[in-house]
């Protein structure tokens, strides 16, 4: 039930942002209609008219079927998360697909009819501006965003907990705090990656007016710098929670829990937050230039995406959401990059949706012969001496103790994997949640939980370990 | 001052560059003692080679446009006294450039009175040339 809320808050999010960054391409902004310059007046031409109200219309009934579809499709994680998985990666690879097609679409047309208006066609050589830079903004480019130095901000707050005495040891009894530690320090370790990525990154111009540039790339480099720092020190801050549970000895006790996921949310809230605040204030100091300036690289955007094998920068400002960056797929690296990452996206998705398949459908089964135990199943498997087992019984129902998940799954509908529980400690279960008896295998250093969709197949197993 | 590029120009971009500087040093765009951006940063906001930009500063260093300061990095100067040497290679390569220009007004039909008039308004522009 968890899973099938959080994803549909997740669709809900994605739904609604495409929606917000994609449907503003119809009103005229930074001398741009639909990512195509052309003149102000452009938009009150018939036949730009009629585009427009194609793109809304069209836009408007994507979003709501989507919208309807994306949420009714999270209700199959309460019956098969494999299925859910499969139905929602079609869905969301439509789902993309439709927007982007629609959008790229709209774009080409409006290209197609700059060209065939001659709008901003360059009359001489001196006209035709690829790129330009605006000396005075670039000379100062290094005052305008947080010295790379404040980053090590985040990792003092994070290794801080570190001194507390007796946290080493409790640390070193429970490796999942270690993986909580090394994810933390991973998500640092990008936040500085992107925040170095954003450093780099040429100036944009804006306008003739080297103020107005020097504003608005100030306004960009700083804001995004410092939203990088904050969303890191979030982070770092969401271990000491996590500190404060083994210290406690209420391991992934609700409250802390609780404390770590707001540290973590607010770690991406920060950056959605300042997202907008740039977009609000960058838009309020355009509004005040009197001599916009644009460089009509449209032909290089004519397809959707930028490709210009002279440009010798490899990620480039997006056209659709200047917090974005795309890659220039006019340059070998630029086609290397895309081809590589969504290659490896369809091989990962694909391969996910195969485990999960696996996972769902394949029966657990147990094999014995007259000195081993063997368990198979679609997760993980086992295999353990017939003298190790203490104790053997057959269950009504699983124990009234507080299992979690440590690794494999835990669906509603089974329970599968790694689990610990308070009273029971370390378990490896096998376990279909709705079918009885379930078979428990005591043994020093875990248990085993076991039960099988087969009737009486658990009977049968407690037959056999107990001869 | 803002440098404008034609990647898809006949003129090579280094040259480009160094053309735009001097104009601008020329029309008062670019004060003497201002800082220019590092290379790397130039080379960065116009999706250009870092060589491409360092080639187009040495130029403009060998012709004494710009100097390298230790701390502030390459700077916008402009050569006061010239050695009479390179007074007179200049104004060699000035007479084979107007040579050729006023040769391709006569042709297009443009009268002495003309051409001086559009060469007046041009040196007009120039701020920081003394007449």
């Amino acid at each position: 039930m968890i899973v099938t809320i959080i994803m549909i808050l997740t669709d809900w999010l994605m739904v609604g942002v495409t929606k917000m960054v994609y449907s503003c391409k119809v009103a005229y902004r930074q001398g741009m209609l639909f990512g195509v310059h052309v003149p102000g007046d452009a938009a009150e031409l018939p036949e730009v008219k009629t585009m427009i109200e194609k793109y809304q219309s069209w836009m408007k009934a994507f979003y709501r079927w989507h919208f309807a579809i994306g949420t009714v499709i999270c209700f199959l994680g309460m019956w098969y998360m494999s299925i859910f998985f499969i139905a929602w990666t079609v869905w969301m690879t439509a789902f993309f697909i439709g927007v982007m097609g629609k959008v790229w679409q709209t774009h080409r047309h409006m290209y197609e009819l700059k060209m065939q208006k001659g709008w901003y066609e360059a009359t001489s050589e001196e006209e035709q501006v690829t790129s330009a830079v605006d000396t005075k903004t670039a000379a100062r480019t290094a005052q305008m965003a947080v010295p790379m130095i404040c980053h090590a901000l985040p990792l003092i707050v994070l290794c801080g907990p570190l001194v507390i005495p007796g946290l080493w040891h409790a640390m070193a009894i429970n490796s999942e705090s270690w993986i909580i530690f090394v994810c933390c320090l991973l998500v640092c370790g990008c936040l500085l990656g992107a925040a170095l990525f954003y450093d780099k990154m040429g100036n944009k111009i804006y306008s003739e007016h080297s103020d107005i540039n020097f504003q608005v790339n100030c306004l960009e480099k700083r804001m995004t710098s410092v939203g990088f720092l904050a969303s890191s020190i979030c982070n770092s801050l969401a271990f000491w929670p996590i500190a404060g549970t083994l210290l406690s000895g209420k391991w992934m006790d609700w409250s802390w829990l609780g404390l770590y996921a707001l540290f973590e949310s607010a770690a991406g809230i920060v950056i959605i937050v300042l997202f907008f605040i740039i977009r609000r204030r960058k838009e309020a100091l355009l509004k005040q230039d009197t001599a916009p300036m644009y460089i009509d690289d449209d032909y290089y955007w004519r397809n959707g995406w930028y490709s210009n094998p002279d440009d010798r920068r490899l990620f480039i400002q997006d056209r659709y959401s200047s917090m974005n960056y795309t890659v220039n797929l006019g340059r070998t690296a630029g086609k290397v990059i895309t081809g590589i990452t969504y290659g490896l996206l369809i091989v990962m998705m694909a391969g996910f949706c195969l485990w999960l398949l696996k996972i769902d459908f394949t029966p657990v089964r147990m094999q014995m012969t007259d000195t081993t135990v063997t368990v198979t199943s679609g997760y993980s498997n086992i295999s353990f001496d017939r003298d190790e087992i203490e104790e053997v019984q057959l269950l009504d129902a699983l124990p009234d103790d507080n299992f979690y998940k440590v690794n494999g799954s835990a669906d509603g509908k089974q329970y599968l994997g790694k689990f610990k529980g308070k009273e029971a400690g370390k378990c490896q279960m096998y376990v279909t949640l709705d079918v009885t008896p379930i078979l428990e295998i005591k043994m020093p250093e875990y248990t085993v939980f076991i039960n099988s969709q087969e009737e009486g197949k658990a009977e049968k197993w407690y037959q056999e370990l107990k001869q | 001052m803002i440098i404008k590029i034609n990647s898809r120009s006949e003129i090579p971009i280094y040259l480009q560059l160094r053309n735009q500087i001097v104009k601008g040093i020329g029309k008062g765009e670019l004060e003497q003692g201002e800082i220019l951006p590092t290379v790397r940063q130039m080379a960065a906001d116009l999706g250009v080679n870092a060589m491409t930009v360092s080639k187009a500063y040495q130029l403009l260093k060998a012709e004494g446009f710009i100097e390298t300061d230790r701390r502030k990095g390459s700077v916008v100067c402009i050569p006061e006294e010239e050695y009479p040497t390179q007074q007179a290679a200049f104004e060699e390569k000035l007479e084979d450039e107007l040579e050729l220009l006023t040769a391709e007004a006569k042709i297009r039909g443009m009268d002495k009175g003309q051409f001086i008039q559009f060469c007046q308004h041009i040196f007009e522009e120039m701020e920081m040339v003394p007449e």
